[in-house]
């Protein structure tokens, strides 16, 4: 919200709106103070504690807190599972709730030796206060989002309580509804008593493809593992020479209700369905062949590399379904994107959906992009297994930083996965590198070793290119908290921490923070898989960030080298160990005066410790090509000014009200605040990049 | 058939030619006075014949195949040679020899393609014992060469029949198990071939006689046939038996 300017501030605004005229040559151009300078306030401590240690007396001191919340029942344990790589290591999780309610988003993993608790991560919340008794009922609420939001609900609306970032709690319901005429499946949280959305996110894990020129089958012939079936004389599409309880490959048909059914409600899966081809003769369907084969593959190297048996660890049951929907759905608003698309649906259903493409012939003179099956990228179908492993193990919620964190993994053992299989000569029919769905588009969509090098365009003729970031400080902000697009932006962000894990093989420069890093190098590269494995799947829980990932992967990394790697890898990538001052746009908007055409609210927000501000640097960049616009850099002095304080108490959040021009109507804009905590450590923290258009 | 022809053409040239020769050197020596005479000798094989059979099957949509390593190894083996002689220096004789072995191979190392990928064949080594028999029927033209009334000196050679009796291995059971990249070995299956072939054979036999009738003597002789085995996936398989032989025993002379 804007607030009225004061008198006595108007001499600065005029003064600076002579400058502004000249900003729009020189790029050094501060922001303009246009509202009031919010007096520093005490921020309410947090009342999440967040667990990242493998320090033993660390380990001692929460493990207690641990027990006592097992013991009065408030931390239940889900799951365990022996780490299949270190032996005599078991892995403990943990769900919180609240007077029997699941607290949403929290989770404890707790490694064990010998019953001994060696490390602990995760989140709990403490001093919940939230009355957990619905004014709705289940059934109030499934007559109220039907059939307003949709057509049906997959399973019962599950009553939880919701941490707010603001650190409070909302008693809601989550539930996914399906709606059979525009084809989507959302993932709704609704608050229990009034039944407001609180948050909509796509209850599919995407792979986010965008259509381009690419070529056809690649022709090559790959085996795969089925089962014959004489009485009907047909080789199935089944695999049982793996452990696994069947890999099932679903030909569809074609059938758009039938998969929607599968997908969305759940429909049993009959043999009959499974994609087949008379007994012992070759198969032709490239889709099948290359679905059935990737699966197998992508178990082959979990296995391989990890011992891990399989998408959930248990050697469950792995379904995929391919030639899905009918080509008339080509053009439908919802089921269209689908073609040029991937999804992994998680548990119960753990189903996995690969696109048919698009013909370059079909997308001829309409705004769409043609792509190749998305069956023959091997990397693609390793990602959406992924989605699996992530699903029953991190569980991290695909939802902004930890829905990137979701995406990066994916994209991390996708992209390993296909060299794991080209350094055996398994027979891939293109070479491995570090771009996802670069056999699929005519361009890869995503590209770990620069990420800022390959786009998203907006429209089919490649122009409107939208770049990753590379940087934490970069990272995509969500243009509707309550509805981000892209659950904010996790296809976007996952690029940070896709570019650590290649700094960290590869080794390279960053190009934002200019850190070279030193790589462990590509024949050492099962170390930092290895790393980034067992932090995922062992350490990480629903709701963790960056920061935890960095903290993980390189505890578990396995050698010196590969420690100093990941280390150097996130510190180039902007992932620092401190993040305690947050930096946020509490608010931006576009204005149509020519002083002031971008008015922003900052809160700046100290933790534990006192901050001296350095500097805060403001970068307005362009959201297409992503060219720089201007740039500056307000000085403490300056700062003071602004926020009416530069050296900021411990658990206290200072706001101002700033406006800037903005020389195009489509730019982005990062702050990057620099500092000296209370401890004498320099820190730097950054808002990430809020955008003024563009949704998907 | 015009192989065989052609075959016992030439070794029957050759024995002639050897007792022309005799017979005209023999108009200056002293005639033998014996009849007939049997040799029995124990003999040496001289040389150790190998081969090697790579037979190829069909699993996993792939081509796998199994490679068995066979050597024919220096046997001691009992030879027994009678003839008659016909006429002045010459005469007409058979031997007959006959030589069993087992191990003749003793492993076979199989590759067994993958079940998933292509070109990531798992290699095994197993036990795969077989055997062999040859008998061979050597028929010759004899020359005598009487260096005195003790000693007795016989240049030989003729067609030799050689029946082999090999047992090939046309098979390997494995076993594997997920992640498939190893393959241990079960057992395996063999075929015995017996064939027939035509060959040749020379050699020379010196005795010492203690009285009119007894004696020892030593004999060199080598011999060569190539016999053809039909392999288990169709292939002809070609091996060449005899060689050298080296031996010695008891002389009779009547």
């Amino acid at each position: 919200m804007v607030t009225i300017v004061r008198s006595r501030l108007l001499y600065p605004i005029v003064l600076c709106g002579v400058l502004l005229l000249v900003s729009e040559r020189s790029p050094a151009q501060e922001p303009e103070l246009f509202g009031t300078v919010v007096p520093a306030q005490l921020a309410t401590p947090s009342t999440r504690s967040t667990l990242a240690t493998a320090d033993i007396d660390g380990v001692r001191q929460w493990d207690g807190y641990v027990q006592s919340l097992i013991r009065d029942g408030s931390l239940r344990l889900n799951r365990m599972d022996e780490n299949t790589v270190i032996e005599g290591h078991a892995h403990e999780r943990f769900t919180q709730y609240f007077r029997g309610v699941r607290i949403y988003g929290s989770g404890i993993s707790r490694e064990l030796v010998g019953g001994l608790a060696v490390s602990l991560s995760g989140i709990v919340y403490d001093n919940v206060d939230v009355d957990t008794s619905p004014t709705l009922s289940v059934d109030a609420v499934v007559s109220r989002v039907l059939p307003a939001l949709g057509d049906d609900v997959m399973d019962v609306p599950e009553l939880i309580v919701l941490p707010n970032p603001d650190d409070t709690y909302t008693l809601a319901y989550l539930v996914d509804v399906i709606n059979d005429s525009e084809f989507t499946l959302y993932r709704y949280v609704l608050d229990a008593h009034s039944g407001d959305v609180l948050r909509r996110f796509d209850a599919f894990r995407t792979q986010d493809g965008k259509s381009s020129l690419g070529k056809g089958t690649k022709g090559d012939t790959k085996k795969l593992s089925v089962v014959r079936r004489p009485t009907w004389n047909v080789d199935l599409a089944l695999d049982k020479l793996r452990p696994v309880d069947g890999i099932n490959t679903y030909d569809m048909g074609f059938d758009t209700m039938r998969g929607w059914d599968h997908i969305t409600r759940g429909t049993p899966f009959k043999d009959t369905e499974l994609a087949a081809t008379p007994s012992g003769r070759e198969w032709e369907d490239a889709m099948v062949v290359d679905a059935h084969a990737y699966l197998g593959w992508t178990y082959d190297y979990l296995y391989e590399r990890f011992l891990r048996h399989g998408l959930d660890g248990r050697d469950g049951r792995i379904k995929a379904i391919v030639n899905w929907p009918h080509p008339n759905m080509r053009l439908n608003k919802y089921l269209g994107g689908y073609f040029c698309n991937a999804f992994y649906f998680p548990p119960p259903r753990n189903l996995i959906f690969l696109g048919s493409g698009l013909t370059r012939s079909f997308t001829d003179g309409r705004n769409l992009r043609p792509c190749n099956p998305l069956a023959g990228a091997f990397e693609i179908v390793a990602h959406e297994l992924v989605h699996g492993v992530t699903a029953t193990s991190s569980n991290l919620i695909y939802w902004m930083e930890s829905g990137a964190l979701n995406e990066a993994f994916s994209d991390i053992l996708g992209v390993s996965a296909e060299f794991f299989h080209a350094s055996k000569g398994s027979g891939l029919p293109y070479a491995a590198n570090y771009q996802i769905g670069d056999t699929t588009w005519v361009r890869p969509i995503r590209d770990m070793a620069d990420p800022s090098r390959h786009f998203d365009f907006i429209y089919s003729d490649g122009s409107g290119a939208i770049n990753h970031p590379d940087h934490y400080g970069s990272r995509w902000l969500p243009t509707d908290p309550k509805k981000p697009a892209d659950a904010g932006w996790v296809h976007r962000n996952s690029s940070i921490v896709n570019h650590a894990f290649y700094l960290a093989i590869e080794g390279g420069r960053n190009r934002r923070s200019n850190k070279t890093v030193q790589g462990v190098g590509a024949s050492n590269r099962a170390d930092v898989e290895y790393a980034f494995y067992q932090a995922f799947t062992y350490h990480l829980n629903p709701t963790s960030t960056m920061r935890a990932a960095r903290y993980w992967t390189i505890q578990k990394a396995p050698t010196a080298a590969a420690r100093r790697a990941l280390l150097a890898a996130w510190e180039a990538v902007g992932v620092h160990a401190n993040q305690e001052v947050r930096v946020k746009f509490r608010s931006v908007s576009k204005r149509t005066s020519a002083s002031c055409s971008l008015a922003m609210q900052i809160d700046i927000t100290t933790g534990a410790k006192r901050f001296d501000v350095s500097s805060l640097r403001f970068d307005l960049h362009s959201v297409y090509g992503d060219a720089r616009l201007r740039e500056a850099t307000v000085s403490a002095s300056r700062f003071r000014e602004y926020f009416g304080r530069s050296s900021i108490p411990p658990h206290t959040t200072v706001r101002s009200s700033l406006c800037w021009t903005a020389p195009s109507s489509h730019v982005s804009l990062e702050l990057d605040l620099t500092g000296r905590l209370g401890n004498g450590v320099n820190g730097q923290y950054y808002s990430g990049r809020w955008q003024s258009f563009y949704n998907r | 058939m015009t192989k065989l022809t052609n075959r016992l053409t030439v070794y029957c040239g050759f024995v002639v030619g050897i007792l022309g020769a005799v017979e005209s050197r023999s108009l200056f020596a002293q005639e033998p006075t014996e009849r007939g005479w049997v040799n029995v000798n124990a003999i040496v094989q001289g040389t150790t014949h190998t081969f090697s059979d790579r037979v190829q099957f069909a699993t996993n949509s792939e081509e796998g195949e199994i490679f068995t390593e066979y050597a024919v190894r220096r046997n001691v083996v009992i030879d027994v040679m009678g003839g008659v002689r016909l006429w002045r220096y010459i005469g007409v004789g058979v031997g007959v020899m006959r030589s069993s072995q087992a191990g003749v191979s003793n492993t076979s190392t199989a590759r067994v393609p993958h079940p998933f990928y292509f070109r990531r064949h798992r290699q095994v080594t197993g036990p795969t014992a077989t055997d062999r028999t040859d008998t061979q029927i050597d028929i010759h033209g004899t020359a005598i060469l009487p260096t005195g009334r003790r000693v007795r000196v016989m240049v030989f050679g003729g067609p030799t029949v050689v029946q082999v009796q090999q047992g090939l291995v046309t098979g390997v059971t494995t076993r594997d198990s997920y992640p498939y990249n190893t393959v241990t070995f079960q057992s395996y299956t063999k075929q015995r071939h017996n064939v027939s072939a035509i060959g040749f054979n020379v050699g020379v036999d010196v005795s010492y006689f203690f009285s009119d009738y007894i004696g020892v003597g030593g004999l060199v002789r080598y011999s060569r046939a190539t016999v053809d085995f039909t392999a288990a996936d169709g292939d002809t398989l070609q091996v060449v038996t005899g060689g050298p032989y080296v031996g010695g025993g008891l002389r009779i002379k009547f």
